[in-house]
């Protein structure tokens, strides 16, 4: 039977592949729907952060789909996606040991923010500290190299290219933290400092969807 | 995956710990613990790619 009569969930790999390269949505589509969940949950059970992972993640399937053109069928493709998803993770796991070794090296005082209540009525200071904890609970899934690009982008203005380069990672990874930043902080900013309810506006001038927040980091 | 499928992934060259790739490969009956949001984007962002470089046929298929 050809491939192409055969119900896309029955494809083996080669034939998704072969309608992937032939710029078939369908087929890529089943292909990363196959393989997504499995380097998802592969990745999270070992890190246990869905920042990091999603990175990983990101950074496994863009080298998939960028080295696609020199896999060569020696390697079943789930062994060599297999592959390719191990060491995006292992190298990540070292990546982190060397920033957390460097993160211990720095001086406490500089890590400490200064004071954030200034002259302020008994029921603001309340509401201030309360505000306060809302979004630390909230931006505590934020891991410290997530904020470093985050700073780098919108503190100092550099380039995704520039903090590419000075944090050693993918154009793509740098992309991927900040819109995980901007989005969990969209999520923080809709919260009152009155009552920590949604406040309905939109205090960044964009919409709040994924999709704008994402267009958005690429101007 | 039938098991002759099974027996080429384990007796591929590239030769990985077997418990740990059948890991990876059940994790798909598991519960997804992804952001669906961050799906998506990812496979717009992959679709971009093989757009570039293999063109679109106009999901003729």
């Amino acid at each position: 039977m050809p491939a192409s009569a055969v119900p896309l969930r029955e494809q083996t790999d080669q034939q998704l592949l072969a309608g992937l390269r032939a710029g078939s949505e369908p087929h890529f589509n089943e292909l990363y729907s196959r393989y997504f969940q499995r380097i998802y949950s592969f990745v999270y059970t070992r890190i246990r952060n869905h920042a990091d992972a999603e990175e990983v993640v990101q950074e496994t399937f863009t080298a998939v789909y960028r080295s696609f053109e020199s896999y060569r069928g020696t390697s079943s493709l789930l062994s060599w996606i297999y592959g390719i998803a191990k060491n995006t993770l292992n190298n990540r796991l070292r990546r982190s040991k060397t920033e957390g070794q460097r993160l211990d090296a720095m001086r406490p005082e500089l890590l400490r923010p200064p004071s954030a209540f200034g002259d302020c009525t008994p029921e603001e200071h309340l509401s201030l500290r309360r505000y306060t904890q809302a979004i630390s609970e909230r931006l505590e899934s934020i891991s410290e190299w997530q904020c470093e690009i985050f700073a780098m982008r919108h503190l100092e203005n550099m380039s995704i290219r520039e903090i590419s380069e000075r944090t050693d990672r993918s154009s793509d990874a740098v992309r991927s933290s900040l819109y995980r930043v901007k989005r969990l902080l969209f999520e923080t900013a809709e919260l009152s400092p009155d009552d920590n309810r949604p406040r309905g506006g939109d205090p960044w001038g964009e919409a709040g969807s994924a999709r704008s927040l994402r267009g958005a980091q690429t101007r | 995956m039938s098991a002759s499928d099974w027996q080429a992934v384990l007796d591929d060259p590239m030769g990985f710990d077997p418990d740990e790739l059948r890991e990876f490969l059940s994790a798909d009956i598991m519960e997804d613990p992804a952001d669906p949001a961050f799906k998506e984007q990812l496979r717009q962002l992959l679709w971009e790619l093989v757009r570039e470089r293999y063109g679109d046929e106009g999901g003729e298929h």
